[in-house]
């Protein structure tokens, strides 16, 4: 059978086609399309008695330069960026480690560090709530220990939230922190020292550069959804430490105020993708998310 | 020294997997712990022992309410993982398969979804059901959960696509199997176990997520995330620690058989 091979060659391309199309226009219906309205809302009007009319005004925008909105969002910054930092310093030597482990006990150690990522976030928040309330298991190990008087409240402070920040998001450092740690040589670092540097030297000049990737990875995928965090804030800060998401929550959900929301949504994305992209370009050239 | 230093970070790492497990297995712990009856109602502490019982456990299987919302995170999580394990496997085969144009653009969406807060693609849902006056619901949580879970197929069905053996596929071609033959007899057998363990993941994200289906609910329906959500809000109680061990267990066990099959294979 002579078939032209030009028209076969087409209907592989067609049927391609006809295998992503069902995805792609599922993402963009719910996913993509949803955004684009998001932005157009932060530009639409609210009146007293809470309807929308499509009006373009910039007012959703002056809105949120005000002290409450600009102080939450500093303090958003603030607790994404701490978070990110103190993932970095605990999560760096469990990657290190970890990826210069022999084979055997590295699939093991690294199951270990992702199964609570498994576990439901929200149950997981909730377990820091008993350790640390005020007669909490870490005050009863402290007067165990022997610490007597007034028993600290450690909760609803920027460090309970913090804490529960890193709690929840180390695996997302120690991964690709461990994915580049694992695939260094250690040859380099054989050659390095026989050369007759320190060790300190050698991993400042040589472990250090070739886990850049890793670390320029694991805190994009901290920092990002630190930023967007509702439920930490939620559970272990109180309304004192409520960051963007919180608001977010409370302007959509209980509010219904889309206008104002939207415009704060925008503020959120900008940032995030403005923040990221800043990183990318002046710090982390060479970025491996590790999947 | 190295070896000191070697020693310091096993103890390190000993300390960490501490600090990670504690509260888990304190949560737990608590979920049997024994209530006191106060004002004809039992209440329990979450932070001091009072002896081993399963009354919080006994009050869960008779609160109608659990039932509903864990029955309702099922359906949700089911759906969601059949919806994610299809669209996810034919558009992975699609872009390791075929030269389709704007694969980039298709690879940027999929990622999306990392670089942009959750929150915010749950709020951004709501907004575009409302403006088409779409009727939340079920179906609505299950769209938005479908959404980012699409990925987890894709990723893990495109990276066992990247790395097969296509001699296999040729060999039933040439022996005579149409194509369609060779997809259901040959590629799809060896694909399984991508699509298997990247739909288990799907259902345990849908199952413990509280943001999406927060945003995207409606007429009373709720979710077991949610349940715990609320409950959490009017007062701890070993009944929550219950219920969340409840919920660890499920996706634990479903996260667990997840690796497995993807690590064994």
């Amino acid at each position: 059978m002579l078939s032209d091979p030009n028209s076969k060659l087409n209907l592989k391309k067609l049927k391609g086609y006809l295998l992503i199309v069902p995805t792609f226009v599922f993402e963009l219906l719910f996913f993509i399309i949803p955004l684009i309205i998001v932005f157009a809302y932060s530009f639409s009007k609210i009146d007293s008695f809470g309807r929308i009319t499509y009006e373009f005004t910039l007012q959703n925008y002056f809105n949120i330069l005000t002290p409450e909105f600009t102080k939450t969002i500093l303090r958003t910054l603030a607790v994404a960026s701490l978070s990110t930092v103190f993932c970095l310093i605990l999560g760096y030597p469990i990657g290190y480690y970890i990826g210069f482990k022999e084979k055997k006990y590295q699939n093991l150690l690294i199951m270990l560090i992702i199964i609570p990522f498994w576990l439901s976030f929200v149950a997981r928040t909730y377990s820091i709530i008993s350790i640390f309330s005020t007669n909490g298991i870490f005050n009863q190990i402290l007067t165990l220990l022997g610490f007597v008087g007034d028993k600290p409240q450690w909760l609803y402070n920027w460090y309970s939230v913090v804490f529960g920040m890193v709690y929840n998001y180390l695996p997302m450092m120690v991964l690709p922190i461990y994915a580049s740690a694992e695939k260094l040589n250690p040859q380099y670092l054989e050659a390095a020292q026989s050369l007759g540097a320190s060790p300190i030297k050698v991993f400042f000049k040589v472990t250090l550069p070739l886990t850049m990737p890793g670390i320029f990875a694991g805190s994009i995928l901290v920092f990002i959804p630190s930023v967007g965090e509702f439920l930490v804030p939620e559970l272990l800060g109180g309304i004192e430490w409520y960051m963007i998401g919180n608001h977010l929550w409370i302007i959509f959900l209980a509010m219904g105020n889309y206008p104002l929301g939207s415009a704060l949504s925008i503020v959120l994305i900008v940032l995030v993708l403005l923040i990221t992209v800043l990183y990318i370009k002046y710090f982390a050239r060479e970025v491996e998310l590790g999947f | 020294m190295k070896r000191i230093f070697d020693k310091f970070l096993k103890a390190y790492l000993i300390i960490i997997f501490i600090i990670l497990y504690a509260p888990i297995a304190i949560l737990v712990l608590f979920s049997f712990n024994e209530g006191i009856t106060m004002g004809g109602r039992r209440i329990g502490s979450t932070v001091i022992w009072k002896g081993f019982s399963l009354e919080w456990y006994d009050k869960l299987l008779r609160t109608p309410e659990i039932w509903t919302a864990l029955g309702n995170s099922t359906i949700i999580g089911v759906i969601t993982s059949l919806i994610s394990a299809v669209l996810g496997t034919i558009s992975a085969y699609a872009l390791v398969r075929y030269d389709v144009k704007g694969r980039n653009l298709f690879y940027i969406i999929m990622l999306v979804p990392i670089i942009i807060p959750e929150i915010t693609e749950a709020l951004s849902l709501l907004l575009f059901y409302v403006l088409f006056n779409i009727k939340l619901g079920l179906n609505t949580i299950i769209i938005g959960h479908a959404t980012f879970c699409i990925a987890y197929v894709f990723t893990v069905v495109r990276a066992r696509l990247s790395d097969y053996d296509r001699s296999l596929e040729e060999a039933a071609l040439s022996l005579g199997a149409t194509p369609f033959q060779t997809f259901t007899k040959v590629t799809l057998p060896i694909l399984a176990p991508g699509i298997l363990a990247g739909s288990l993941l799907a259902f345990t994200q849908s199952f413990d997520d509280l943001i999406k289906a927060s945003f995207t609910t409606g007429s009373g329906v709720i979710t077991l995330p949610m349940l715990i959500f609320s409950k959490i809000k009017s007062g701890v109680s070993p009944e929550i620690n219950a219920i969340a061990t409840i919920t660890l267990i499920i996706s634990g066990t479903l996260a667990f058989i997840s690796y497995w099959i993807s690590s064994r294979s």
